[in-house]
């Protein structure tokens, strides 16, 4: 993959930008005026958390821990939601473990939901720093043309893989990259009895898993209380491959991003290399339905 | 209990999901990333085998009592 052309300035509005929506969720468009867009994103996503939190009743702080020194707490630690930086935090100050108060988790009805939620929270809120990057570049360079900006691509991979590399007119990858990983996803799960997906099992794994986005959030709501009945011959190689799939949508992720900064770079021409060219030079016309971005 | 041919597939179809993917993300040309792709899956699978194979050795030679 090569790099990116792009003037210095550039790169620092992408780079601050990428910054202040890590911390907060929604102030990166907030900052580049798109203050709806900034207000949606930061509901959407303390909404997850904070309404997985409640329905889990806080057991998800059970799979996290403070980094401290001495008594002095000073960042909380839980996988994926920590995403979800400041709310991640706030939740750890107002709510405390349950398993600590006497509960057993498997007594909560509804926390499988609840931490698909929670955890959906942080991984929407560490895209809607990459949506707001997207927003960034593409409303910086003088581009003729209407094509998705890097963001979208990004966020259409999170939600189906494969997705955001179709709508940037590149077939060939959409198809290859989707079927690859949901075929990974599908025939580890086979593997697992469909049980892979468990937090109380094995939290780190899935934590992983949840980084499969859309598609797996909705299996995870219909498998996650599944539990494995026998011992199963490749059991431990169907987590893995659950569980890497759900990291190999986060790369597909970052080259649809970066595939169409590189649109969109070409199109102001800042250069590009020949090796680089799109399988097709336009988008597909799927992708209208989601343009965004074009330059002032 | 697993098989060792069953575990020789499920390396197959591994490494070849990781060359689509370390291939798709370093290249763009649809004919590029298919070289790519047999290239990793050959490099990986291979790697793997070979130290499986060397690991397999060592124990019938070396650690079996």
């Amino acid at each position: 993959m090569n790099p990116l052309q792009l003037p210095e300035s550039v790169r620092s509005r992408v780079a601050g930008t990428v910054v202040v929506s890590a911390l907060f969720p929604g102030a990166g468009h907030f900052l580049l005026g798109r203050a709806v867009q900034g207000v949606i994103w930061f509901v959407a996503v303390q909404a997850l958390l904070f309404g997985g939190i409640a329905l889990a009743q806080g057991s998800q702080l059970d799979y996290g821990t403070w980094f401290q020194i001495g008594d002095l707490r000073l960042v909380f630690l839980l996988l994926p939601e920590m995403g979800n930086f400041l709310g991640t935090q706030v939740a750890a100050g107002l709510f405390h473990s349950v398993e600590l108060g006497g509960t057993q988790p498997q007594e909560i009805p509804l926390r499988e939901l609840g931490y698909i939620m929670s955890g959906a929270a942080g991984i929407l809120a560490a895209f809607a720093a990459a949506h707001a990057a997207g927003i960034a570049l593409a409303t910086s360079l003088s581009a003729p043309g209407r094509r998705p900006h890097p963001g979208t691509a990004a966020l259409a991979s999170l939600l189906v893989p494969g997705l955001g590399h179709l709508l940037t007119g590149r077939r060939f990858k959409g198809y290859l990259l989707g079927g690859t990983v949901l075929g990974l996803f599908l025939l580890g799960m086979a593997l697992g009895d469909f049980a892979d997906m468990d937090r109380q099992r094995h939290p780190y794994y899935w934590a992983g898993q949840m980084m499969l986005g859309g598609v797996g959030w909705v299996v995870g709501l219909f498998t996650s209380s599944l539990r494995f009945e026998r011992l199963l011959p490749f059991q431990d190689a169907g987590l893995l491959f659950v569980t890497t799939s759900g990291l190999f949508v986060v790369i597909v992720s970052l080259d649809a991003w970066h595939r169409a900064a590189q649109d969109w770079a070409a199109a102001a021409g800042l250069g590009k290399d020949s090796t680089d060219e799109p399988d097709e030079t336009t988008a597909t016309s799927a992708s209208a339905v989601v343009l965004e971005g074009e330059p002032a | 209990m697993t098989s060792l041919l069953g575990q020789l597939v499920l390396l197959i179809v591994f490494s070849l999901a990781l060359a689509v993917v370390a291939s798709a993300y370093r290249d763009d040309e649809p004919r590029v990333v298919l070289k790519g792709i047999l290239r990793r899956t050959l490099l990986f699978g291979g790697s793997v085998a070979l130290l499986g194979a060397t690991s397999l050795i060592l124990e019938t030679l070396l650690l079996r009592p």
